[in-house]
């Protein structure tokens, strides 16, 4: 178990980072997801783990959004506004400059890089799920939807709808 | 366009692992030590789960344990329902006798005497 959480817990933190916008709620997630891996399925089959993980993983993650959700019409109707997670388009002009001094191509790479994140960070909750199990844990359509608790067709039209989006912004990119 | 898609894809996984590989050490600390607790909770539940094993004398596999643990639970709900069955037993059939008495329309009395009306009719029989 400490073996297997030790290769995931990064990734899973980045991933809930994203979706999520500050470290404290992503440590959260992350840990009430081991913590129910840990609990429910320790004495699975350890092969069992992985997609299990991603599953309450991004099942937590929903479960913040709609709990973010319930507070920001509250926030609304008491006049406080809606602050939370409404920054989900993110300004690609908005790149921190940390390495000026770096090579002009390095810097120029690095920049793209950084741009790509924002753009996978300003994606909506849904696409960005779909996108990042599918890209960077390499998951399959119906892995992906297990994870997701949607159905195969659903992921490919957020798979596809997160690529359109990322291509089209990167382009925008000077 | 597949090229493109490509490039974008690799990018992707590249800035990923770039973030992943750049946490703060706070937050990888944070990470080792929520990793610590679930790992003891795993540890608790397979302990707890041997010693349900132990007691049921199975081990070999979860599932016979799991089996065995449910036929133990069962036997006890049984054991408590047959305690409690025989604490209160219930009603006694000679209370259908009583009913059918209080349901006639002879005078109670008349079978508090009873016996005695059989007795002196013995006893005629026998005189006669």
């Amino acid at each position: 178990m400490d073996r297997f959480l030790a290769g995931v817990e990064r990734r899973a933190f980045v991933s809930a980072r994203m979706a999520v916008g500050n470290d404290a709620d992503a440590l959260d997630i992350v840990q009430d997801a081991m913590m129910k891996l840990a609990e429910k399925y320790g004495q699975r089959d350890p092969a069992e783990w992985p997609p299990l993980f991603h599953r309450i993983l991004q099942s937590r993650i929903r479960d913040f959004y709609r709990r973010s959700k319930v507070r920001n019409r509250f926030r609304v109707w008491f006049g406080f506004g809606n602050t939370e997670n409404e920054d989900r388009t993110g300004s690609l002009d908005n790149i921190k400059d940390q390495a000026a001094r770096e090579p002009v191509e390095l810097l120029a790479t690095k920049q793209a890089l950084a741009s790509l994140a924002q753009a996978i960070e300003a994606l909506p909750i849904r696409q960005q799920q779909a996108f990042i199990l599918r890209t960077w844990d390499s998951l399959d359509v119906a892995q992906t939807a297990r994870a997701m608790g949607c159905s195969a067709g659903s992921v490919k039209t957020h798979y596809s709808r997160a690529v359109q989006t990322l291509r089209k912004k990167i382009e925008e990119t000077p | 366009m597949m090229k493109k898609n490509d490039k974008l894809l690799d990018d992707a996984r590249t800035t990923l692992n770039r973030r992943a590989e750049e946490l703060d050490d706070s937050v990888v600390a944070k990470l080792r030590a929520a990793r610590m607790r679930a790992t003891e909770a795993a540890d608790r539940q397979r302990d707890a789960g041997s010693w349900i094993s132990r007691v049921a004398g199975a081990g070999q596999s979860l599932a016979l344990s799991r089996m065995t643990g449910s036929l133990a639970a069962a036997s006890m709900v049984l054991a408590v329902a047959v305690t409690v069955w025989l604490a209160n037993p219930v009603a006694p059939r000679n209370n259908l006798e009583d009913l059918e008495i209080l349901a006639a329309s002879e005078a109670p009395e008349f079978y508090q005497d009873l016996e005695f009306y059989f007795w002196l009719d013995e006893r005629q029989t026998r005189a006669g």
